[in-house]
C-alpha cells in the first residue's frame, strides 16, 4: 500500500471567486495529514490575511458525496466577499458540522470531517475537534496548513495554524506564493531532467527529498525543481498544476438545462389562460376498419412452422412503420429517431424480416 | 454495498410483458460506454442487464465508426499504395484493381468478429443481454420494447444511460444515404462515386473523403472554419495535414459555407458562399457526405417521464461523478459532455462503475488523445498553442521533421512532423502534436509524459530505438529544451 494513501494530504485551496479580490486578499492551501487518523477535520480556512469568521453560504458536497481535486466543496461569506473553497486532493465527505448558513463561524473551528475516498463511512471513526490540524508528530512531512500563499507572512496566518509546517525555504522567502505542493520522500524514481539538474548545481540526490513536489500524486517535476533553485517563481509550478489539474476535469460549467424544451405556444385555438404549453401538433384523426383475417393466418403459420407466436401488436407496430414509410418526406424534418434508424441503416434491413 | 454477490438465474421470458425481479444495475445502449460498463459491473459482481436496441453489441464504435471506418482505411491504403507507390520501390505489380464488394466483406468480417467477441464477454461476464429499446417509465424502471417482440419491464437500483450520438443532419439536404449520405452510408457504399463532396473538413469527413479518394473518387472537403481536423488540431499540424492531403488529389475549400443543397435531380447540387459573405459557387457531386458533427442521442427515452434535463446541446446534464438529479441515474459516453470518443467513453464507464461500486473512480480529461487515421496520421494529447495563446499562457515549442528521421528516410514515408508546446517556465508538456507516419501509435507515449506531469527534457533524457521512427519523438523533445541532434 503505498504511502501516499496514508497520507494522502487533504488539503483545501481557498479561491475567491472574484479575481481582482483573489490577487490582494490571496488564497490560502490548507492541509491537514494524518497517519493515524483515516478522517480529518477540516475547519474554517483563513481566506485573507485579516479575515477571522466566516459564513458558510453553502455545501456544494453533501455527506457521503465523493469529491475530486478542484471540486468546489463549500461557498464561504464574510463581510467582505464569496469565496469558494476547491479540494486540492481527492477524498470523501464525512460529516458535515457546521451547515449551511451558519454564521460567524471562527476561523479554525471545525467545519466538516474528510475522509479518504475509499474509506468506508459506516466504520469510520470521528476525529475529535481538538485534534483538528494537529499533525502526528511521526510524519516527516509536518502537517497543518499550508501558510504559502501569496503576499501573507506567516505572522498572518490563521490561529488555527497549530501543527503549522515550516514552509520550505524558497517559498517563506517569496512571499507571494501559492501553496506549493509539499516536500516528501520522493518514492518513484527521479525524473531523468531532475537528477541531471540536480547534479549540474552540485546537490546530492537526496536533496529532491526537500523540494515541494507539485506533480500528480506528489511526484517532483522539473519545474519544483527549477523554483527551488530560484530559477523561477517559486509559486509557478503550484499554480501551474493547479491549472492542469483543472483541465483534467470534464468542464462542467456550461451544463444549463436547454431552455425549457422550446416549448411552442399552445395552439391558437385552445386559447385557455393558464394552460400548460402544449405541442403544436395538429391531430387529424383517421379510421378505416381493416382485416386482420390474413394477419392472423401468417400468424398462425409461423405457429405451426416455427413454435414461435409473434404477438398481433408486432404486426401491427410493423405495418404502421411500413405505412409510415410511404408518406411524403413532408415540411416537418425527419424525427432524430427516423435520422438515427436511417443512420444505422435498419430501414433497409427490417422489411421482410416479418413478412415471411 | 450495492453488490449482489451471487448473480441468481433469471429466466429469459421473450415476447410478454414481464416483472422482472430488481437488478443492481440497468443499463440503456450497448455501445463502448455501454458495454464496457456493463463488462465492469459484472466483473464486480453486480447483477446487471445492458439493453441494446441495434441487434449487436458496440454501438457506433463497432458497426458504424471506428472500426468499419479503419478497416476501409487500412485496405484502401494499401490498394493505393500498390497503384502509385510501388514501382519506386522495386515492386512491379501486374493489373492491380478494386474489388470493392470483397473491401467491404473484409469490413464486415471485422465487424462481426468484434460485436460478436463483446456478445461473448457479456456471457463471460454473467452480463444480461436485451435486445430492444429502453426507455423510462419510472425513476427505476425501464420498459423495453424488445426487438423481437413484446415488452419486458426492467427495475434497477442504478441506471446507467448510455444511448450515445447520431449524425448532426445537414438543414434542407435529406439523409438517404446513397446520394446524400452520412458516415454510415460513406462506409458502406456499392460503387465508387466519381465526384463526392463533404461537408465539414473533421476527422470524420476526412477519413471517409480519404477512403473514396483513394478508391478513384474526385473528393472536395467543403469547411466553415479556416482550417481542417477541427479546433482541437493544432493550426500548424492542420497546416501541414491539409498540403499533404492536398498533394494526395483532395480538394479543399476552407471558410466557405453550404448554403443549400438540391438532390433532386441525378446527383447532389450545392450552393456555397464564402463564410464571409461574398462569392457564390455551385458544386455538383454524385454523393455528398455529410460530416459537421455529432450530437447525443436521447430520443424515445422518456426522460420527460422522470423529469432528466439536457442542455442546448442535447447533452444529458450530469455531475463529476456522472449522475444526474437523480442519484442512481448516470450517463456516460457521447450522449453527454466531453469529446465524442470511444476511449473516453470507456474510461467514463470504468469510472461511472467505481462510483457505484467503490464511490470514487477517475478520469484524467487533460490526457485523452485525438487521432485522425489518414495517411499520415495526426495525433494529439493536451493543449495546442491557439488554445494557450488564449489563456495568456507562456509556452514553448520545439519540432522534428520526419525527413530528418532516418527510419522514415528509410521507408520512404517522410511527410510530418511531431510538435512540442512545453510551459516557457517549467518545461512541463502542455501538449504534443504529430502529423506523419504511426503518429496514432506513437501518441500513447505523450498521453504518458502528460499523465506524468513529464518534462520534454524528460522525454528527450529518454532512450529511444534506432531506427524507428519513435526517435523522431524524442528529438522533438530535446529541440523543445535543447537541440535536436540530427535537426
Ligand atoms: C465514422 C465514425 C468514426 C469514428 N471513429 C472513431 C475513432 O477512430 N476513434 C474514436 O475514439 N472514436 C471514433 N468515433 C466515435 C465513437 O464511435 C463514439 O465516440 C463511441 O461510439 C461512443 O460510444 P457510446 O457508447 O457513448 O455511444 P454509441 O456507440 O453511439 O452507442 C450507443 C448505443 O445505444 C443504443 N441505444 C440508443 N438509444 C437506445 C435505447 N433507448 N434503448 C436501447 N439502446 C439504445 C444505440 O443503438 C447504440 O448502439 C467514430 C464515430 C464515427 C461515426
Amino acid at each position: 500500500m503505498p504511502m501516499a494513501s496514508f497520507c494522502k494530504a487533504t488539503r483545501e485551496v481557498c479561491k475567491l471567486t472574484t479575481q481582482s479580490v483573489c490577487r490582494n486578499a490571496s488564497s490560502r492551501g490548507f492541509r491537514s495529514c494524518s497517519r493515524a487518523l483515516a478522517a480529518q477535520n477540516f475547519t474554517m480556512p483563513a481566506m485573507s490575511p485579516t479575515m477571522t469568521e466566516g459564513n458558510i453560504a453553502s455545501w456544494k458536497v453533501k455527506e457521503g458525496d465523493s469529491f475530486s481535486t478542484g471540486d468546489v466543496l463549500l461557498e464561504i461569506e464574510t463581510d467582505k466577499a464569496q469565496m469558494d473553497v476547491e479540494a486540492q486532493d481527492d477524498g470523501k465527505m464525512a460529516k458535515i458540522i457546521q451547515q449551511d448558513g451558519a454564521k460567524g463561524v471562527k476561523v479554525g473551528t471545525r467545519i466538516a470531517v474528510l475522509a479518504e475516498t475509499d474509506d468506508d463511512l459506516s466504520s469510520l471513526e470521528i476525529p475529535a475537534e481538538e485534534s483538528a490540524s494537529v499533525s502526528s508528530p511521526q510524519e516527516e512531512t509536518a502537517s497543518g496548513i499550508d501558510t504559502s500563499r501569496s503576499s501573507e507572512s506567516q505572522a498572518e496566518a490563521p490561529p488555527s495554524s497549530k501543527g503549522e509546517e515550516t514552509p520550505p525555504a524558497s517559498s517563506s522567502e517569496a512571499p507571494s506564493s501559492p501553496p506549493p505542493g509539499k516536500p516528501q520522500k520522493q518514492k518513484y524514481p527521479l525524473y531523468p531532467s531532475i537528477v541531471q539538474l540536480l547534479h549540474e548545481k552540485g546537490l546530492p540526490v537526496s536533496e529532491a527529498n526537500k523540494i515541494p513536489a507539485s506533480g500528480p500524486k506528489g511526484r517532483l517535476l522539473k519545474g519544483d525543481v527549477l523554483a527551488y533553485l530560484g530559477k523561477i517563481s517559486s509559486s509557478y509550478p503550484s499554480e501551474q498544476s493547479a491549472r492542469i489539474t483543472k483541465l483534467g476535469h470534464l468542464d462542467l460549467s456550461n451544463a444549463k438545462p436547454a431552455t425549457p424544451k422550446e416549448t411552442p405556444p399552445p395552439p391558437a385555438s385552445k386559447a385557455q389562460p393558464s394552460a400548460a404549453p402544449e405541442p403544436e401538433i395538429t391531430e387529424t384523426e383517421i379510421a378505416v376498419p381493416i382485416s386482420l383475417s390474413s394477419v392472423l393466418s401468417v400468424q398462425k403459420r409461423i405457429q405451426t412452422t416455427l413454435g414461435v407466436t409473434l404477438p398481433l401488436s408486432t404486426f401491427i407496430a410493423r405495418a404502421t412503420e411500413l405505412a409510415n414509410d410511404d408518406l411524403p418526406h413532408s415540411t416537418k424534418p425527419p424525427t432524430a429517431d427516423e435520422l438515427f434508424n436511417d443512420v444505422l441503416g435498419l430501414n433497409n434491413v427490417e422489411p421482410g424480416r416479418l413478412i415471411l | 454495498m450495492l453488490r449482489t454477490l451471487v448473480p441468481r438465474a433469471v429466466p429469459r421470458r421473450r415476447g410478454y410483458a414481464t416483472e422482472a425481479s430488481e437488478h443492481d444495475l440497468v443499463i440503456i445502449g450497448g455501445g463502448v460506454a455501454g458495454y464496457v460498463a456493463a463488462i465492469k459491473a459484472g466483473q464486480e459482481g453486480m447483477k446487471v442487464a445492458c439493453i441494446e436496441k441495434r441487434g449487436a453489441l458496440g454501438g457506433t464504435c463497432l458497426n458504424v465508426g471506428c472500426i468499419p471506418s479503419k478497416s476501409l482505411l487500412n485496405n484502401s491504403h494499401l490498394y493505393h499504395q500498390i497503384l502509385h507507390d510501388t514501382k519506386k520501390r522495386g515492386i512491379d505489380v501486374g493489373d492491380v484493381k478494386l474489388n470493392l464488394k470483397q473491401m467491404m466483406a473484409a469490413k464486415n468480417t471485422s465487424v462481426e468478429g468484434l460485436t460478436k467477441g463483446v456478445e461473448f464477454l457479456f456471457k463471460k461476464n454473467k452480463v444480461e443481454y436485451i435486445k430492444g429499446t429502453g426507455a423510462f417509465v419510472g425513476e427505476n424502471e425501464v420498459k423495453v420494447n424488445l426487438v423481437d417482440g413484446g415488452e419486458q419491464t426492467l427495475r434497477a437500483k442504478n441506471i446507467i444511460i448510455a444511448t450515445g450520438s447520431e449524425a448532426t443532419p445537414f438543414p434542407g439536404l435529406t439523409i438517404d444515404e446513397k446520394k446524400v449520405i452520412t458516415s454510415t452510408g460513406a462506409i458502406a457504399l456499392e460503387s465508387v462515386p466519381k465526384k463526392m463532396v463533404v461537408i465539414g473538413g473533421g476527422i470524420i469527413g476526412l477519413e471517409m473523403g480519404s477512403v473514396w479518394s483513394r478508391l478513384g473518387s474526385e473528393v472536395t472537403v467543403v469547411e466553415f472554419l479556416g482550417q481542417i481536423g477541427g479546433p482541437g488540431m493544432d493550426a500548424e499540424i492542420s497546416k501541414t495535414t491539409k498540403k499533404i492531403l492536398e498533394k494526395q488529389g483532395m480538394k479543399f475549400k476552407l471558410n466557405t459555407k453550404v448554403l443549400e443543397g438540391d438532390a433532386s435531380g441525378e446527383g447532389v447540387r450545392l450552393k456555397v458562399e464564402a463564410a464571409k459573405g461574398g462569392k457564390q459557387e455551385t458544386l455538383d457531386a454524385d454523393v455528398v457526405l455529410v460530416a459537421i458533427g455529432r450530437r447525443p442521442y436521447t430520443a424515445g427515452l422518456g426522460l420527460e417521464n422522470i423529469g432528466l434535463e439536457v442542455d442546448n446541446k442535447g447533452r444529458l446534464i450530469i455531475d463529476e461523478q456522472y449522475r444526474t438529479k437523480l442519484p442512481h441515474i448516470r450517463v456516460i459516453g457521447d450522449c453527454t459532455f466531453g469529446p465524442m470518443l470511444a476511449h473516453k467513453a470507456e474510461e467514463e464507464a470504468v469510472a461511472c462503475i467505481e462510483y457505484i461500486t467503490k464511490g470514487y473512480g477517475h478520469v484524467n480529461y487533460n490526457a485523452i488523445p485525438s487521432v485522425m487515421y489518414t495517411h499520415p496520421e495526426v495525433a494529439w494529447v493536451g493543449q495546442n498553442e491557439a488554445e494557450l495563446k488564449e489563456q495568456g499562457i507562456k509556452y514553448k515549442t520545439g519540432s522534428f521533421p520526419f525527413s530528418a528521421n532516418s527510419r522514415a528516410k528509410t521507408n520512404l514515408e517522410t511527410e510530418g512532423m511531431v510538435k512540442f508546446v512545453a510551459d516557457a517556465e517549467t518545461d512541463r508538456i502542455l501538449g504534443i502534436h504529430i502529423v506523419g507516419p504511426n503518429a496514432g501509435e506513437m501518441i500513447a507515449e505523450g498521453v504518458l509524459a502528460l499523465e506524468y506531469g513529464a518534462s520534454s527534457e524528460d522525454v528527450g533524457r529518454t532512450s529511444h530505438a534506432h531506427p524507428t521512427l519513435a526517435e523522431a519523438f524524442k528529438e522533438a523533445a530535446m529541440s523543445t529544451y535543447g537541440k535536436a541532434i540530427h535537426y
